[in-house]
């Protein structure tokens, strides 16, 4: 009750403010009048009366100002007209302004754009229901050094049977290839096998039709499909009728029975249908071993420690009683999001902590541009202190006229940020997980504007001390020249560079580690030639070359079609590309002495003879496959220089013996060039090869060298397959040279934002420095004099300024060295040939910041030689 | 006459709201009749009869509305609310509590 009586008439004062100012006039009118009435009653004549009711009221008038201004209407408009004030100061220093503006507006875009990336990838939840309690599960060997292996289907079915804390696991098979027919041309399509339950674990319901049925995963009756978002709008035409009706995969009938929502993309953005997964029988008894991935839901109020406590109970179970299989076979179960983003996490983490040094810098720096600007305004401080001013209204007033600098640098910041987010998921790697859900979502917004005002409160602190701490005395006598308050000032300044550049520091250390790991990077011996070779991926559907020797035989079709087109040198196929991610095998090698000893991961590929020449893999001895090789000719395989100096030391290892995974034996016929087969920077593995009789896949790599440029051959290597089989499509056209880049997307786009980021601090930094020795130089202009007057020379004079400049690089890059060392955790698994603690790049940053420091000295310090003791002495 | 009391910080609150507590009045109407119930000792200085008033109506002990006056001109007029009522009854024991405590230690001591 009593608060809406307060209410109402603030409220009316705030949106009647110029009302309520005229009521006050009338009252004050009213009362003036009635007094006057009373004083001509008692006899006094009109004018007298007048003057003396003017008289009584006059301390009136004062007294309803102060009422006014304590009142918040008041403190309101007060604000808005700082606010004005601010602006019209600003439009007055447009340099000041401009650099101001600039210097938020970089912060603030450099950290909301890459905490869109954060928060979208990592702290935004998956779009399931309950995420929180979905976990992914692996297997891990650590005495092979294997951490991290897809699990079994038969140990999923026994984790799954023995959990207690786990509610249901789920199991995933993400190699499904199929060559969808009708409706347009051929297209391959990525599928992925759901187990029955997999929707329901995750939380999710298709938006059209039905989940699988629970019995449909067995053989038979597992010919239905949940088609994507996209491919049901580009294929279908978002025609709802399509439900119940089949589609023609792989040459097979599935019958449509429901669309996920556009929401669904799992497991990433690139699956467009998915299938029952169907267990080969011989899983069961672990005589074969598939990788799958396995999500599970907690059980409500379960922990991933406990699941993981009693999954570790479980695995030692089965492996006292699977030892061939299970023997040193460790669980993991983490978090499902954590599993999601562990490949982009260390450059994520590391890009918001470069992000966050610059906001740092960005902030010391708007902070000594805006004390700058205090110092130079002290005069007026002064002089309106002196005139009746409340240091609360100076104070309230200097925080006001950071406002529309903030405001404006944090729009434009924003809106340079949404930019970027754009540009970054465009050039984003292949392999970066959710990235759908990067954008400058509002949360993003949320806490930009957060920073945005604690920036503006940390940045204004200096100004408003100025105001507080103006005094008119010592102002008005020497214009703070020489005052100890100056001093300070100064001295506060200095320390707000020197920790700028303690910022930058690791941001250039960080950059220059990154710079030189690219170097390194781009150093490394492939094995291959990436130059004049495209590739093109095929997936042999079953269904039309249903044995083995059928699909070979289709290869060798296809490869001498294409051998005879023009420009091209030389066409080979392998089951999977360099740098394409692991596919490995165990094998066993037979050691000169006769001993045999198991190789437990191995890169395993078939190939066709073509196809060391064609990826440019140097034949170190013995030949590569040829027609011999074949269904019914003695089993052969290639071994890789690694897998051959490591096994059979100082011999020639053709002619020795290794054993193939499905048990045969099989003779060496050649060695060839290690390659990096994983990826550029992880090499963990020999390789051997198979040829592609012996051993076939209907997944497989078509590889062309050319004579020229290899995109020329894209085209006619389509048409040449299409002759041979027209339902027969191509996906994954690139040449090597862009299969090498994009391998390197992540860390190229890494270093480059932290290289902008370097840059940008470095430039602020530079600004920074030149402005502090600048203003010290005009402080000390008469003492240069002074001291040019008494027989110091010109050279002395620069020096003196030139050491102020070193002065701050140097106690900002050592400090700045000490965060760099703390921060280098952060780098580790981003550096590639070097130490996270590389000397070079350690010294790097501070160098840089020294070159530049002496550069932004030079300017000051040049004038200061200049200055003539016989001017600034009269002055 | 002797010399007018200052009023004590507070008891002006008081009076004004006890004056304006029977009958709505203006700014000038109020501090008349404090000086003329107090027979001329209290004089109410105007520069605080405003602010004053602006204070009380802040807190909701007061609301104004404008009105005519005795002379036929518009007015501001002040009147007690609801919650300001209330409040002038405690503001009054407590006062009579205090000067009824004063009163005796002056007599007596």
């Amino acid at each position: 009750m009593r608060l809406l009586y307060r209410i109402i008439p603030q409220l009316r004062a705030i949106f009647r403010g110029r009302r309520v100012d005229a009521d006050v006039a009338d009252e004050i009118q009213f009362h003036i009048d009635r007094e006057t009435d009373a004083n001509t009653s008692r006899g006094m004549p009109f004018d007298e009366a007048r003057r003396v009711a003017r008289l009584t009221v006059g301390s009136v008038d004062d007294a309803m100002e102060t009422a006014r201004d304590q009142r918040p209407a008041a403190a309101l408009r007060q604000i808005i007209r700082d606010l004005r004030f601010g602006i019209r100061l600003l439009a007055k220093s447009p340099a000041f302004a401009a650099a101001a503006v600039t210097v938020v507006a970089l912060g603030i875009g450099a950290v909301t754009a890459i905490f869109s990336a954060v928060y979208g990838v990592m702290l935004q939840p998956l779009p399931f229901r309950e995420p929180e309690r979905l976990i992914s599960i692996w297997t891990k060997a650590p005495t092979l050094t294997l951490t991290r292996m897809y699990p079994s289907s038969a140990d999923v079915r026994d984790w799954r049977q023995g959990s207690h804390q786990l509610q249901d696991i789920a199991l995933i098979r993400t190699t499904a290839n199929f060559n969808l027919v009708g409706n347009g041309d051929a297209e391959r399509i990525q599928g992925a096998r759901f187990s029955p339950n997999v929707l329901a674990v995750l939380g999710v319901t298709p938006a059209l039709g039905r989940d699988f049925r629970s019995d449909e995963d067995m053989d038979g009756h597992d010919r239905v499909v949940i088609l994507s978002d996209g491919l049901w709008h580009r294929r279908f035409g978002g025609d709802s009728s399509i439900l119940g009706h089949s589609i023609q995969l792989n040459g097979a009938p599935y019958t449509v029975i429901g669309v996920m929502p556009p929401s669904f993309q799992y497991p990433t953005r690139d699956f467009q249908a998915w299938v029952p997964l169907v267990l080969d029988p011989r899983e069961r008894d672990r005589q074969v071993n598939q990788n799958y991935l396995a999500v599970g839901r907690l059980r409500a109020n379960a922990t991933v420690a406990q699941a993981q406590r009693e999954l570790d109970v479980i695995a030692t179970r089965l492996a006292m009683e699977h030892p061939a299989t299970n023997r040193d076979r460790g669980v993991i179960a983490e978090p499902m999001l954590a599993s999601a983003i562990r490949d982009v996490q260390p450059a994520l983490v590391a890009l918001l902590a470069a992000s966050s040094c610059l906001l740092v810098i960005a902030c010391l720096n708007l902070s000594n541009l805006l004390a700058a600007r205090a110092a130079a305004r002290s005069g007026e401080l002064a002089l309106r202190l002196a005139l009746g001013a409340s240091r609360q209204r100076l104070v309230a007033q200097a925080i006001a006229e950071v406002t529309p600098v903030l405001a404006l640098g944090g729009m434009i910041g924003v809106a340079a940020a949404v930019f970027l987010v754009r540009a970054f998921v465009a050039a984003a790697p292949p392999n970066m997980p959710r990235l759908e859900s990067i954008s400058v979502s509002t949360p993003v917004i949320l806490v930009s504007l957060a920073v945005l005002v604690v920036t503006g409160l940390l940045a204004s602190v200096i100004p408003a001390m100025h105001a507080w701490r103006a005094d008119f005395t010592t102002m008005s006598k020497d214009g703070g020249r020489s005052s100890t308050s100056g001093r300070r000032r100064a001295d506060a300044r200095r320390i707000g560079v020197a920790v700028q550049i303690a910022f930058a520091v690791p941001l250039l250390v960080g950059a220059s580690l990154l710079v030189r790991s690219a170097i390194k990077l781009a150093d490394v011996d492939l094995g291959f030639r990436r130059d004049r070779v495209a590739t093109f991926h095929l997936a042999i559907p079953r269904s039309k070359y249903p044995s083995d020797p059928e699909v070979a035989a289709f290869y060798d079709r296809l490869l001498q079609a294409i051998a005879g087109l023009p420009g091209v040198e030389k066409a080979g196929m392998v089951n999977r590309l360099p740098l394409a991610g692991n596919q490995t095998m165990s094998i066993s090698v037979e050691k000169a002495s006769g001993e045999r000893v198991d190789i437990s991961s191995i890169d395993s590929r078939p190939a066709t003879p073509g196809y060391f020449a064609a990826m440019g893999i140097a034949l170190r001895s013995g030949r590569s496959f040829d027609a011999r090789d074949d269904e019914t000719g003695v089993p052969v395989a290639i071994v890789d220089d690694r897998l051959s100096t490591a096994t059979w030391p100082g011999a020639d290892a053709v002619g020795k013996r290794v054993q193939r995974f499905d048990g045969v034996w099989c003779t060496v016929i050649g060695v060839v060039a290690h390659i990096r087969a994983n990826s550029v920077d992880v090499d963990p593995r020999p390789q051997v090869y198979w040829s592609h009789h012996q051993v076939t896949q209907d997944r497989v790599v078509l590889v062309v060298r050319t004579s020229g440029d290899a995109r020329a051959l894209i085209d006619p290597v389509g048409q040449a397959i299409k002759a041979i089989d027209p339902e027969q499509p191509v996906y994954d056209v690139r040449t090597m040279d862009t299969v090498v880049q994009r391998s390197l997307v992540q860390r190229r786009l890494t270093m480059m934002l932290i290289v902008a980021f370097g840059v940008i601090a470095l430039i602020l930094a530079a600004v920074g420095i030149y402005g502090v020795v600048a203003y010290g130089v005009t402080q000390r202009w008469r003492e240069f004099g002074i001291r040019v007057a008494l027989g110091a020379t010109r050279s002395e004079v620069t020096r003196l300024v030139l050491r102020e400049g070193i002065t701050m690089a140097l106690t900002g890059s050592v400090a700045g060295l000490v965060v760099a060392a703390a921060l280098q955790e952060l780098m580790s698994s981003l550096v590639f040939g070097i130490g996270a603690l590389d000397v070079a790049s350690l010294a790097a940053g501070p160098l840089a910041l020294f070159a530049v420091a002496a550069l932004a000295s030079c300017i000051p310090a040049w004038r200061a030689s200049a200055v003539d003791p016989a001017v600034t002495l009269r002055e | 006459m002797t010399k007018p009391t200052d009023l004590v910080q507070g008891t002006l609150d008081l009076l004004i709201m006890r004056t304006i507590a029977r009958e709505p009045l203006h700014g000038w109407a109020i501090a008349q009749r404090i000086q003329l119930l107090s027979k001329e000792v209290l004089q109410v200085n105007q520069g605080s009869l405003y602010p004053a008033l602006q204070r009380l109506e802040r807190q909701g002990w007061i609301t104004a509305d404008w009105g005519t006056s005795e002379n036929n001109r518009r007015a501001r007029f002040y009147r007690l609310t609801a919650p300001g009522t209330q409040r002038l009854q405690e503001e009054r024991a407590d006062w009579d509590r205090l000067s009824a405590a004063i009163s005796l230690v002056m007599r007596t001591a």
